[in-house]
């Protein structure tokens, strides 16, 4: 009771000081900055740029990656970057973004109302999980480009097999040195795992954006032009929705990779896997798109849009694609997670090469050391698994953002 | 003109082609065997001619001379003779059929696809398709014709035209470098094969029922079935007929057949094009010859074209021949008619598991919506739909198999050695000689031992379409649980069950029910990884080791045989769909 009237009277007091002196306590100063300056524009940038700094030092020299200056470099530039990115990104929002207050036709000034794609994000913010989601595909992508100057050792250096005293060596378990263990060749498991992420990520990402492009082409041109068209390009759908899809991936790698036409042979095996998943996987897309396409074909917009002359390249680009664009997200985005694991599930059963670095195929050749080691083997698998969960739930919950309709 | 009969007449005479493709169109009879005499060698007089039908073609016979002296009894060239028939005639045959087959379907499918089925038609597409099936047939008999003729003047040329001891021309290459001393003599004789009548009377129903004259205003089946009269199996097949649901499964199967022949062909193409069996069969010989390497590659029958190999492939497959392994020598059928079960009973059993959880899982999920059921529920299928196949049987395997706990074996379907099958002889025969102890004592061991490998995998696969089922089940009874009839029968005063699994189940039912068709491409195309994980002797690990032996036949069957489930499954699918739900438009 006492302790707080003290205190109380002491709050008062040092208010009372303030405004007869018009002075605030040094330790109010400070917060008061922080707390303002935290939404000041470029002060925002100076903390992140510390804290950047300060985060990477720490992942280099723990990593014991190399020189400490070359760390120093590292973080340096690294941080420059991201200033750089932000200030654009600001610049960017700041001039894209239409004023938010408006004059109306009365005179009145008015809030403009959300866009399409405000509201989206607005939706997308409310959801505690796609954020959390959004922010691990973008790590995972960070870790995907920067994954070099992250790795504490060559992923497809061996450690000598004196460095078993400390930790390395061949068939190592986790230690500190060493936080994956070693393989059997004595390859350092942490760095592989990181240096993984790049096959993975790409095969997905590009292997959906392949099939996407295809499956959303062909369904427009089958919904816009029926006839003989949609005939066409539908039975070819069907056809593929028909192929057992590992089976047939399965052979076209291995034809690809392995078969008698040289020039097929020299392509990397990650564009083998992306091509070969794209062409295979666009047919449930192009069903999709072709249903939508031919819902809106019939609407006033797009009939007003035909009398006025539009082109019918212009119609679909411009009226048609635009407005059937949320599902294709969505399918993308789960076309990624899937094709992370298509590609993980043919490096597993063998059709990787060598030379490439990848999550599936290491589980492959960690199966033989299952009992001494089964970190090597639980750890790349664990890590396909966070990915793919990461884009699953990101799909979701740009579902749900995207047409809330669907929710539920 | 009804309606029906036009549409029954093209019906017959597609069959009818159909049953003439399925009837062999070349026939190999040997007649008689080469004699062998004693005697010299190079003697002109010990020279012994025997005559036969080598090769028939719907009407066309070749006849055939084999020379040989004497001394020699020409195994080689005797075996074969009955083992290899001129690749010529093969590929004739087979063009003849690919060609006509085409020309059907170019009919039939140009009538479906510009008239949306068999309701009405286009006078386009009518004449578009007769004309392209008429130059079809032209085209095969022509083409027949000539071929036939060419071998012939060859044949002729090459036994007449020289003598004995200097006629070095093989009839299976048309090889000049080949000495294999047998000479054929060829004539066309009149005598036709009944495939060749059921062509052509095909053909000619065919014809009429495309240009017969029709009143499409008519209803289908009244004048028909008033000349046919009133009985009851008439009565049925008129009901049958006149359904929109036979139409529509006609229409589609009509349109499976060219997606197979198009899959078919887009694997055959890459799996040719995989490598050279050839060598990899020879590599590990020792002094292997470029002879051996010739002979090999004809053995197999890849000295042929690409297209030419498709033909005999495809001609065999559809007469139930999926050809020989290349690396055991076994027939594909036999192989796979083994592997088939192994897969299937793992794939059944993983599948019965993941309704039975899953359906409750998603129904409840679906009742208690936004509580904390629902949302582990939904996480739990959200993880396991993310969970890679094969880190999660590793998992299972790590704890379960030898590794940990050592309650279930994590390889194999059976211990080695395996335990007597349930259906062999051995286990039958105890059982009928009343020894029953030892019947149950042999059964059992077998089922345990069974079940006991089973566990694992079947969790693993189970584990994976749970995921799927538990995800949809729960959406379709939320969308169905939100729907006026819940409200009408809650206001009714029917108790929260009945409501749930009377009213709302049935429809939840009905996209389940459909994927069921769906599920069967997912699962078969996705046995490779957990088969291969668990060393399982199904199709799928058994197509990976083909894969890697370069073993041509074995892949293509497997592939073939998948498709052909999928396709089967889709199909069925579709129709079940249609069956259940009336509101669908045929």
């Amino acid at each position: 009771m006492q302790k707080t009237a003290k205190q109380k009277g002491s709050f008062s007091r040092r208010l009372d000081s303030y405004m007869k002196e018009k002075r605030l306590p040094k330790s109010m100063t400070w917060a008061g900055v922080l707390a303002v300056g935290w939404k000041h524009f470029y002060f925002n940038f100076i903390i992140e740029f510390l804290v950047a700094l300060i985060g990477l030092f720490l992942v280099l020299v723990f990593t014991n990656n190399q020189a400490i200056y070359w760390n120093i470099l590292y973080a340096v530039v690294f941080s420059v970057v991201w200033i750089g990115l932000r200030i654009g990104w600001n610049y960017i929002r700041k001039t894209a973004t239409k004023q938010e207050i408006i004059i109306a036709k009365d005179g009145t000034l008015r809030e403009r109302s959300p866009s399409q794609w405000t509201l989206v994000w607005r939706r997308y913010k409310k959801n505690r999980i796609a954020v959390l989601s959004g922010a691990i595909v973008i790590l995972v992508t960070i870790i995907a480009i920067a994954y070099p100057i992250l790795m504490p050792f060559s992923p497809v250096g061996t450690t000598p097999l004196f460095d078993a005293w400390n930790g390395g060596g061949s068939l190592s378990n986790p230690n500190l040195k060493y936080p994956g263990g070693t393989d059997v060749l004595g390859r350092d498991e942490f760095s592989r795992i990181l240096a993984g992420s790049e096959v993975s990520l790409t095969v997905g990402l590009f292997s959906s954006f392949l099939s996407a492009i295809i499956g959303v082409a062909l369904g427009a041109l089958a919904g816009y032009y029926r006839g003989w068209t949609e005939e066409i390009i539908m039975r070819l759908t069907d056809m593929f929705l028909a192929l057992p899809f590992l089976v047939i991936a399965i052979l076209a790698v291995s034809f690809i990779r392995r078969g008698r036409l040289a020039f097929l042979r020299q392509i990397p095996q990650s564009v083998v896997i992306i091509i070969v998943l794209g062409v295979f996987g666009w047919a449930g897309l192009c069903r999709l798109v072709n249903a939508n396409t031919k819902q809106i074909y019939n609407l006033d917009y797009v009939n007003a849009a035909r009398v006025l002359g539009a082109s019918n390249s212009r119609i679909i680009l411009v009226h048609i694609l635009p407005n059937i664009l949320a599902p294709i997200i969505v399918i993308v985005t789960l076309g990624i997670a899937g094709g992370i694991l298509a590609e993980a599930g043919l490096t597993f059963l063998g059709l990787g090469s060598p030379t490439t670095i990848s999550w599936g195929q290491m589980v492959n050749e960690a199966q033989t050391n299952l009992k001494t080691n089964p970190e090597l083997a639980l750890l790349p698998g664990f890590a396909i698994f966070f990915v793919v969960l990461a884009f699953n739930l990101l799909g979701d919950a740009l579902r749900d953002a995207l047409d809330p309709r669907l929710r539920e | 003109m009804d309606k029906s009969v036009a549409i029954s007449l093209k019906i017959v005479g597609f069959l009818l082609l159909l049953v003439s493709a399925f009837i062999p169109l070349y026939s190999i009879n040997f007649d008689s065997q080469p004699a062998s005499i004693a005697g010299t060698h190079n003697d002109p007089a010990n020279l012994v001619g025997t005559n036969g039908t080598l090769v028939r073609v719907l009407g066309f016979r070749i006849e055939y001379k084999v020379l040989s002296f004497s001394s020699v009894t020409n195994k080689t060239s005797e075996n074969l003779l009955s083992s290899e028939v001129p690749s010529s005639i093969v590929i004739l045959s087979a063009a003849i059929w690919f060609i006509l087959i085409f020309a059907i379907l170019a009919t039939v499918l140009g009538q479906v696809f510009q008239s949306g089925g068999f309701k009405s038609r286009g006078t386009v597409a009518d004449i578009a398709a007769a004309i392209l099936f008429l130059c079809g047939l032209i085209a095969s008999i022509i083409s027949m014709n000539r071929t036939i003729f060419i071998a012939a003047e060859r044949y002729q040329a090459a036994v007449t035209g020289q003598s004995a001891s200097t006629i070095n021309l093989n009839p299976i290459t048309f090889n000049p470098n080949d000495n294999t001393p047998s000479y054929f003599d060829i004539g066309l004789a009149g005598s036709i094969s009944p495939g060749f009548y059921i062509y052509i009377i095909g053909i000619l129903i065919l014809v009429t029922g495309i240009f017969l004259p029709v009143d499409w205003q008519k209803t289908a089946g009244t004048e028909m079935g008033r000349r046919l009269g009133e009985n009851t199996v008439v009565r049925w097949i008129k009901t049958v007929a006149g359904l929109r649901l036979t139409t529509y499964i006609t229409r589609r199967l009509l349109t499976l057949i060219p997606l197979f022949i198009a899959i078919c062909v887009m694997t055959f193409v890459m799996v040719s094009g995989m490598g050279d069996p050839v060598s990899l069969m020879l590599l590990g010989k020792q002094r292997a010859t470029e002879q051996d390497r010739i002979n090999l590659t004809r053995k197999l029958g890849l000295d042929q074209p690409v297209y030419v190999q498709f033909m005999m492939w495809f001609y065999n497959l559809i007469q139930g021949d999926m050809g020989q392994s290349f690396t055991s020598g076994q027939p594909i059928n036999s192989i796979i008619g083994g592997l088939i079960w192994e897969t299937l009973k793992l794939q059944l059993a993983a599948y019965v598991i993941a309704l039975v959880t899953s359906i409750p899982l998603g129904v409840i999920a679906a009742k208690n919506q936004n509580t904390w059921i629902d949302s582990s529920a939904s996480a739990f299928a959200l993880l396991a739909q993310s969970m890679p196949i094969f880190v999660f049987g590793l998992l299972l395997i790590y704890i379960f198999s030898g590794y940990g706990l050592g309650w279930f074996p994590a390889a194999k379907a059976h211990k080695v050695p395996a335990p007597t099958p349930v259906f062999s002889s051995e286990t039958v025969g105890l059982f009928f000689s009343g020894q029953m102890g030892a019947w149950w004592a042999s059964v059992s061991e077998r089922l345990l031992d069974s079940i006991m490998h089973m566990v694992l995998p079947t969790i693993t696969l189970a584990f994976n379409f749970m995921a799927l089922y538990t995800r949809l089940v729960r959406s379709s009874m939320l969308e169905v649980l939100r729907q006026d009839f819940i409200l009408a029968a809650r206001a009714n005063g029917l108790s929260e069950r009945v409501v749930t699994w009377k009213h709302a189940f049935r429809n939840t039912l009905i996209p389940v029910v459909t994927f069921v068709g769906l599920f069967l491409a997912t699962a078969l195309a996705g046995a490779p990884i957990t088969e291969t994980l668990f060393t399982w002797p199904g199709l799928g690990y058994k197509y990976i080791v083909a894969i890697g032996f370069l073993d041509f036949p074995m892949i293509l069957g497997t592939t073939a045989i998948l498709t052909i489930l999928i396709l089967i499954g889709n199909l069925v699918t579709d129709i079940v769909y249609v069956a259940v739900d009336p509101r669908i438009e045929l």
